[in-house]
């Protein structure tokens, strides 16, 4: 019987003693009749939930598929798997790794930033024509114009020193600028976040809210400070009232100015530069879309997925089914999850109302769990089959 | 008249019979209380586990959804008051001591058959050993192996009793039995093959 002839055989002797181990008798008619006379005085439905609970936690290494994959055999205390938290662990995993390596891109864009040779020309450049750097420090006063305007100023030396045709500067400055827009979706790294909070005024920050006599001195402030901004600081810094006024004469400038530096003028204002002009008070971009992920925290749906209430009650059903089990028909029941993602309340109908099974179908279905959503609750009919 | 199940007892004593419960009592007091007594070590908490086990059983009849058995579902109050005991416990009783109520079923039954002295002897340090293993495991792995091993549940039941699948079940008695067995062979007691398996 059992596994008693695997691996773990203990010896025919020791078996034997642990299968037949024997124990003193007693009195067993006078312990009856002692617990008769307690049960006299016995309260029904006194004992404590806890008593009736599975009993025990597994062991440390314990295999979970052995919990996973099994049938639960009782209505109550039985470890179930849930697909909806795997589901989310996953997620969580990818977010994770995504945020990693937005966190190493950027990290490898300030490097090279660093070491680019261009600041030199920066500073001619400026000298050369004013207007031109004032609009390009001005429109990166957003958070998601610092990589535009960072890799449209190296465009724009390259420009200087060799240059080309205006087709071939404005498309692939356009394909930068969509680039770092969707760049922007993802989540913002933390540590970077931190790192460029530290110093007191960035270049490009310190530009955006410089009057354009102030911005003429950016050469030197670039050659001081690091250029790898975090753009989640720049709302902050930069004032709202003076977005559009820089804006405007960066737009003017360029006009002024209809060199190299003013084919640049598209990919700029392609940038979200004019979306962030109209950010709120608040330092935020009116687009959810276009607000770096951990600025505020991450918005709720306003309601559970199908894909993931289904989950979430697929991952208990067999547990209430078992409730039923024995039935002819179906019973329903009603689950109202709440704004935390978890069970509110179960209202059974059907075949199973008013009996016991009732409370055993809300006990299994009051388990499951779906992430958290915005409205206040989600509920959502589900049918218990008998097995 | 034909003897009633364990589910007609509690049915009955769902009604207020409560000499259907006396005899659901005397049915499975002794497997309650050799469960309680391997749990516990002690016979006089045994004694009162078992007690409390029937009166919480009676005061959860409500409860009882008739989806396991009867039995199981008393095994199971009985393992979580004596896991309770043994919880408010002090942790001074790790050792078997020489009047270990366990021992004393094995002394017990080797008095009566003395036709072989050495052969008791051997026995009762075999079951000291026993004891002594069982008591290095986990909690959970020494009350799986108490159910399916000492009590001969099958670990469908045992699964029902602890609330895991059953093959969570045979897990948990491969693994205390292998421990168990590492802690034979290091007191000498080497497994000896099939020759002598009943």
């Amino acid at each position: 019987m059992n596994d008693r002839r695997s691996s773990s055989d203990l010896g025919s002797n020791a078996e034997a003693t642990l299968g037949t181990f024997p124990f003193p008798e007693r009195d067993w008619e006078s312990d009856a009749r002692a617990i008769e006379a307690r049960l006299a005085s016995a309260r029904r439905g006194s004992t404590d939930a806890l008593l009736l609970a599975a009993p025990l936690p597994g062991e440390a290494d314990e295999p979970s598929a052995l919990s996973a994959t099994a049938t639960p055999l009782t209505n109550s205390g039985v470890r179930t798997q849930s697909l909806a938290e795997l589901a989310r662990r996953s997620v969580e995993k990818k977010q994770a790794l995504e945020r990693q390596m937005a966190r190493e891109s950027l990290a490898l864009a300030a490097q090279q930033r660093n070491q680019a040779p261009h600041t030199d020309a920066l500073s001619a450049l400026t000298r050369s024509n004013g207007a031109a750097p004032n609009g390009i420090a001005t429109s990166s006063a957003t958070a998601s114009n610092v990589r535009a305007s960072s890799v449209a100023q190296e465009r724009a030396v390259h420009e200087k020193a060799k240059p080309f045709p205006k087709v071939a500067l404005v498309l692939p400055a356009l394909a930068l600028a969509a680039a770092a827009v969707l760049w922007l979706k993802q989540p913002a790294p933390d540590p970077l976040l931190s790192n460029a909070v530290t110093p007191p005024a960035p270049s490009a920050v310190a530009a955006s809210a410089a009057p354009s006599v102030i911005a003429r001195e950016q050469p030197a402030v670039h050659d001081e400070l690091p250029r790898g901004v975090d753009p989640t600081t720049l709302p902050e810094q930069a004032s709202p009232s003076q977005e559009p006024s820089n804006v405007a004469s960066a737009n003017g400038s360029a006009a002024s100015a209809p060199g190299k530096v003013a084919t640049l003028k598209p990919a700029l204002r392609a940038a979200p530069a004019s979306a962030d002009a109209k950010a709120s008070d608040q330092g935020l971009p009116p687009d959810p879309g276009l607000r770096p992920a951990d600025s505020r925290g991450g918005e709720l749906p306003m309601k559970p997925t199908t894909g993931a209430v289904q989950a979430a009650l697929g991952s208990v059903m067999s547990g209430a089914r078992h409730c039923v089990a024995g039935d002819d028909a179906a019973s329903s029941a009603v689950v109202v999850f709440g704004s935390d993602g978890r069970v509110q309340h179960v209202t059974v109908s059907g075949a199973a109302a008013g009996k016991s099974s009732a409370a055993c179908i809300e006990a299994q279905l009051g388990r499951a769990r779906v992430q958290p959503f915005a409205a206040s609750s989600f509920s959502v009919n589900a049918t218990v089959r008998p097995e | 008249m034909s003897k009633r199940t364990d589910r007609e007892l509690v049915d009955a004593a769902r009604e207020g019979d409560t000499e259907a419960f006396g005899v659901l009592v005397r049915r499975h007091q002794r497997r309650i209380y050799r469960l309680a007594l391997h749990l516990l070590r002690d016979a006089a908490e045994a004694e009162d586990a078992t007690q409390e086990t029937f009166v919480r059983a009676y005061g959860a009849l409500d409860r009882f959804d008739g989806r396991s058995e009867a039995f199981t579902w008393i095994y199971r109050i009985a393992v979580n008051l004596s896991l309770n005991v043994i919880r408010a416990r002090k942790p001074n009783r790790k050792a078997v001591s020489a009047d270990d109520p366990r021992l004393e079923g094995v002394l017990v039954e080797t008095r009566a058959g003395s036709a072989n002295p050495l052969g008791d002897s051997e026995n009762r340090e075999l079951g000291r050993a026993l004891c002594e293993g069982m008591d290095l495991l986990s909690d959970t792995l020494r009350t799986t192996l108490i159910l399916v091993g000492v009590d001969g549940l099958s670990h469908a039941q045992a699964g029902e009793v602890l609330g895991c699948p059953e093959g969570t079940v045979a897990w948990r008695v491969h693994e205390a039995r292998k421990k168990l067995k590492v802690f034979l062979v290091e007191r000498g007691f080497a497994p000896q093959g099939e020759e002598g398996a009943a």
